[in-house]
């Protein structure tokens, strides 16, 4: 055996007389032998491993300057020239890899929805078979998440004490002006965009990116899927009316249309509510994206449309009888956008939006029109340093526009033009710790203001899955602008302090938020009317949200609960109170279970909201009244036909809880001093939603799993 | 899959007795396949690729093990990162070897193990695309057996979920073992598996014994 291993030595030599043994050692930052590392000359096939000792030795023929490389999955790869025959006994450290899909993520304020496992609170899935008072919009699951109070006669979002004009929604980074459709006063709205095309939705209650200005609590962005895979039509039919849906992909291009029809007399003949429609609600709406994929960017073109009518008759306060009530509403959204790279260093960002909105309110025959136009222009320069340093450097305009005439009599017009610029850095530190640092400065023609928005957020790892985050910043926002008569006003701001702990595994999110926000410079108007910016408040509270997709097989649930403590005074308001809108205790819980015997994904949503305050103005003390609280049960059942056809019910407020928002009362007091008042109820007690989705693709393989 | 893989390395090792370096390092990782060293099989492939410059077949390997090894993976962090190495090896690949049927089968199978990862987000997202990369790999090249037998297990898959008929499907595997005796390696290394997979379905359960119990009735 001995003369065996001489003879194949000796052989060995032959070849090669000039070898050279390559050897070290390979170990992590902290010292600790890294096993398994591969080690080798670039450029040719002599190499090995680390072994348990983290030790590596091989031999090489080749000659000269040689770049030794080490490679180990999740930590730099190491490179090093040097002549050969110096390459031994080497003590090399490699240093954990960090970039944007190992390192940590900031979760103050922010919520999640999409396919991102990793930041994603909700799948897309989640957004559309949440049951909920609304069965269909796009923000029922949204509203199912902490740091959101029910209102349930409005419908818009309402964050954390905020107004919903505190929360701004965005389209691809754009602006939209008006989100929500034009209701019916105590009709709660809905988000006038339907979830067909959109592949994410991230929801901030608090904390967010300097990118975003113009609002004080909240920012709902929804970002339109980039570039579909395949063609196909969407057809739906739906108790409230028809939907028709095409996505057409070609090599560069690729559109998705959806158009719908809303009609609800079929289903007011059927079950009519507590109001004597003369007009029921009826609409049409379409939505259009097109994308164009250049060899480094992504242009996209997005349009939405509505157009709707209805009458009612109606009691009005006011009146003391029955009165006519007519609304028309024609609204137009379009917005483009550009994302490109230059490199892989640098990228660009370019969008614009427009919106045009008519409202045509007649109340007793009395006509009263309202025009809105915005536009809002964006650039956006982003520059990666490196893995760990990323830096961004913005500009935007936002432009509005007001008209309005009442009785043709009253004309009036407001204008608002805002200039911003901002940047944010992001720095990672390691995988485990991040901050990003931002500055948004702006300037309003309106008010002829500056101000300046410093922000940051921090984010600490603790443990495997848990970690810390906090973020601290100033808001601003314009006062409305259809109030503003005065010169002098300020911005109205509120200072934002988030604590965040998160823990999230793969099927488990558990989730604690304490806050503070600190209202600045709202506008007050008075008993006589002068505006002034001498309003303030504050809000305080803890969120608290659980999902587990683990523990029951087959089913997933998550609870919410929001503890809120706010006061203000602002608006109208002779002294300082809880806003009607501000309900301290809010929870919910959602459920949902896959029947795979019977191919079904029934729903459960539960409600409570507690009362919330309202002002009874015969009353001395000023927001003095509470509501009931609120209760609501609602159900779905997706009901899988075949991978291509879905049948799906919604009912809600099942076990018929007699909610109660409130009263209304006459503006003016009668002649004995009393305000008469009026109960606010919802229209129906119980409403229910039935919709068949048939989509045809020509692979025939797009499922109705991403609509289920 | 591991005894169809020990077997194919060693049929390599049989066929191949002349040592180029770049033989005996394909042998080398071809061992640790075997040995169910897949990361030092995955590294081996890898640093044979960055000689061979132009050569694709290291590179589908290593992505190949890199797909396969993740289907068994318990370890989540460690299953993403497998699946997000291999799609970056698939990236390379599609630009040394454009329009390669066997690269697009490749790559239909790592989108069917993101889609077997996270069904309720991906198989919307992903279904589609995994059709059409299996559908472009059969109009590259309508020889290659993988990509029929490769579509047709991922679309028994979603039957199976939704309860319909597997019958349509375990034809199309039946054609794909057609397509399997026919194949010719067109090189030394030229990937040629999935026979024996194609065949477990074939005689399993979903395909053969629900053909004799019809047939019994």
């Amino acid at each position: 055996m001995k003369n065996l291993i001489i003879v194949i030595l000796i052989a060995l030599g032959f070849n090669s007389n000039a070898q050279n043994s390559i050897s070290g050692k390979v170990v992590d930052t902290k010292g600790q032998a890294i096993v398994g590392a591969s080690v080798y000359i670039e450029n040719t096939y002599d190499g090995g491993f680390t072994d348990e000792k983290g030790i590596f030795s091989f031999n090489s023929d080749e000659k000269g300057i040689q770049t030794l490389v080490v490679s180990f999955v999740s930590y730099k790869t190491f490179k090093e020239k040097k002549d050969i025959s110096k390459l031994n006994n080497l003590v090399i450290t490699l240093e954990e890899l960090v970039n944007e899909l190992n390192a940590i993520t900031i979760t103050a304020g922010t919520f999640e929805t999409g396919d991102n496992s990793k930041t994603a609170v909700l799948n897309p899935i989640d957004v559309v078979t949440t049951a909920g008072a609304q069965a269909g919009d796009i923000n029922s699951a949204i509203k199912t998440l902490p740091g959101i109070q029910t209102v349930g006669e409005d419908g818009r979002l309402f964050v954390r004490g905020g107004d919903a004009r505190e929360t701004k929604v965005y389209i691809d980074g754009m602006h939209v002006f008006k989100p929500y459709l034009t209701n019916e006063s105590d009709f709660p709205t809905r988000s006038r965009f339907s979830s067909f095309l959109f592949k994410g939705v991230a929801f901030s209650s608090g904390g967010y990116s300097s990118e975003y200005g113009d609002a004080l609590s909240g920012v709902l962005s929804m970002n339109t899927t980039d570039f579909p895979s395949q063609s196909k039509t969407d057809i739906s039919i739906m108790s409230l009316g028809l939907g028709l849906g095409k996505t057409q992909v070609w090599k560069k291009d690729a559109v998705s249309i959806s158009a719908s029809y809303i009609n609800l007399k079929p289903y007011q003949k059927l079950f009519p509510d507590k109001y004597d429609w003369k007009k029921p609600y009826s609409g049409i709406s379409g939505e259009g994206v097109y994308r164009h994929k250049f060899n480094s960017g992504l242009l996209k073109f997005y349009i939405a449309g509505t157009k709707s009518n209805a009458i009612l008759n109606r009691y009005d306060i006011d009146f003391d009888k029955n009165v006519e009530s007519q609304i028309k509403n024609d609204n137009l959204y379009l917005n483009y956008t550009f994302k490109g790279s230059i490199n892989s260093k640098n990228a660009v960002f370019i969008g614009a939006s427009y919106l045009f909105d008519k409202a045509k309110y007649a109340l007793d025959g009395i006509p009263k029109n309202i025009y809105q136009y915005g536009h809002h222009t964006k650039l956006k320069y982003t520059h990666i340093f490196n893995d760990l340093l990323k830096v961004n450097l913005g500009s935007e305009i936002i432009s509005q526009k007001i008209n309005f005439d009442y009785n043709y009599l009253v004309e009036g017009s407001t204008k608002s033009k805002q200039y911003a610029i901002f940047s944010e850095a992001k720095y990672l530190f390691s995988k485990n710790f991040v901050t990003k640092i931002g500055l948004r400065s702006e300037y309003s023609k309106l008010l002829d203001k500056w101000n300046i928005a410093p922000r940051i957020s921090l984010a600490y790892k603790l443990s495997e899955n848990g970690q810390l985050s906090l973020a601290i910043g100033k808001y601003f926002q314009m006062p409305n602008i259809s109030y503003i008569a005065n010169n002098g006003l300020e911005y109205e701001n509120a200072n934002q302090y988030i604590l965040n702990y998160s823990y999230k595994n793969n099927s488990r999110i558990l989730r604690f938020e304490g806050y503070y926000k600190k209202y600045n410079d709202l506008l007050l108007i008075s008993k006589n009317n002068t505006q002034s910016s001498l309003g303030y408040g504050f809000a305080r509270g803890l969120d608290v949200f659980w999902k587990d997709k683990k523990t029951f097989r087959f089913l997933e649930y998550w609870l919410s609960y929001s503890y809120l403590d706010a006061k203000k005074q602002y608006d109208y308001y002779p002294e300082e109170a809880t806003p009607p809108t501000a309900s301290k205790h809010n929870f919910s819980v959602v459920a949902k279970y896959w029947i795979g015997a019977i191919k079904s994904y029934p729903g459960i949503t539960f409600t409570y909201s507690d009362p919330r305050p309202y002002n009874n103005p015969n009353k001395d003390k000023f927001m003095s009244e509470k509501t009931k609280p609120y209760f609501d049960l609602s159900l779905t059942w997706s009901y899988l036909i075949s991978q291509q056809k879905i049948l799906f019910f919604s009912f809600s407020n099942v076990l018929g809880f007699k909610n109660e928002y409130g009263y209304q009362y006459s503006r003016i007091p009668d002649s004995n001093g009393i305000y008469r008042s009026q109960l606010i109820t919802p229209a129906k007690t119980r409403s229910f939603f039935i919709g068949f989705f048939w989509t045809i693709s020509d692979d025939s393989k797009a499922n109705q799993l991403n609509r289920l | 899959m591991k005894k169809l893989m020990i077997l194919l390395a060693m049929t390599i090792t049989v066929f191949t007795n002349a040592q180029t370096p770049y033989d005996k390092g394909m042998q080398t990782a071809f061992e640790y396949w075997g040995k169910g060293e897949n990361d030092k099989a995955i590294a081996t492939f890898n640093r044979i690729a960055q000689v061979e410059k132009t050569n694709w077949i290291p590179y589908y390997y290593s992505a190949q093990v890199g797909i396969t090894s993740s289907f068994g993976e318990k370890d989540n962090t460690k299953r993403e990162l497998l699946m997000q190495n291999a799609s970056v090896v698939i990236d390379t690949l599609m630009k040394i070897a454009p329009d390669n049927s066997e690269v697009y089968a490749l790559k239909g199978l790592l989108l069917t193990a993101q889609v077997a990862y996270n069904p309720m987000v991906n198989g919307a997202k992903l279904s589609g695309k995994t059709i059409m990369t299996y559908e472009k790999a059969i109009a590259l090249d309508s020889t290659n057996p993988r990509p029929y037998y490769l579509k047709a297990q991922f679309q028994m898959g979603a039957a199976r979920f939704f309860k319909q008929d597997l019958k349509p499907f375990c034809l199309e595997i039946e054609k794909s073992i057609e397509k399997f005796d026919s194949f010719q390696v067109k090189a030394k290394y030229f990937p040629n598996w999935g026979k024996e997979q194609a065949l477990g379905i074939l005689n399993s359960d979903d395909c053969s014994v629900k053909e004799v119990k019809k047939q019994n009735k």
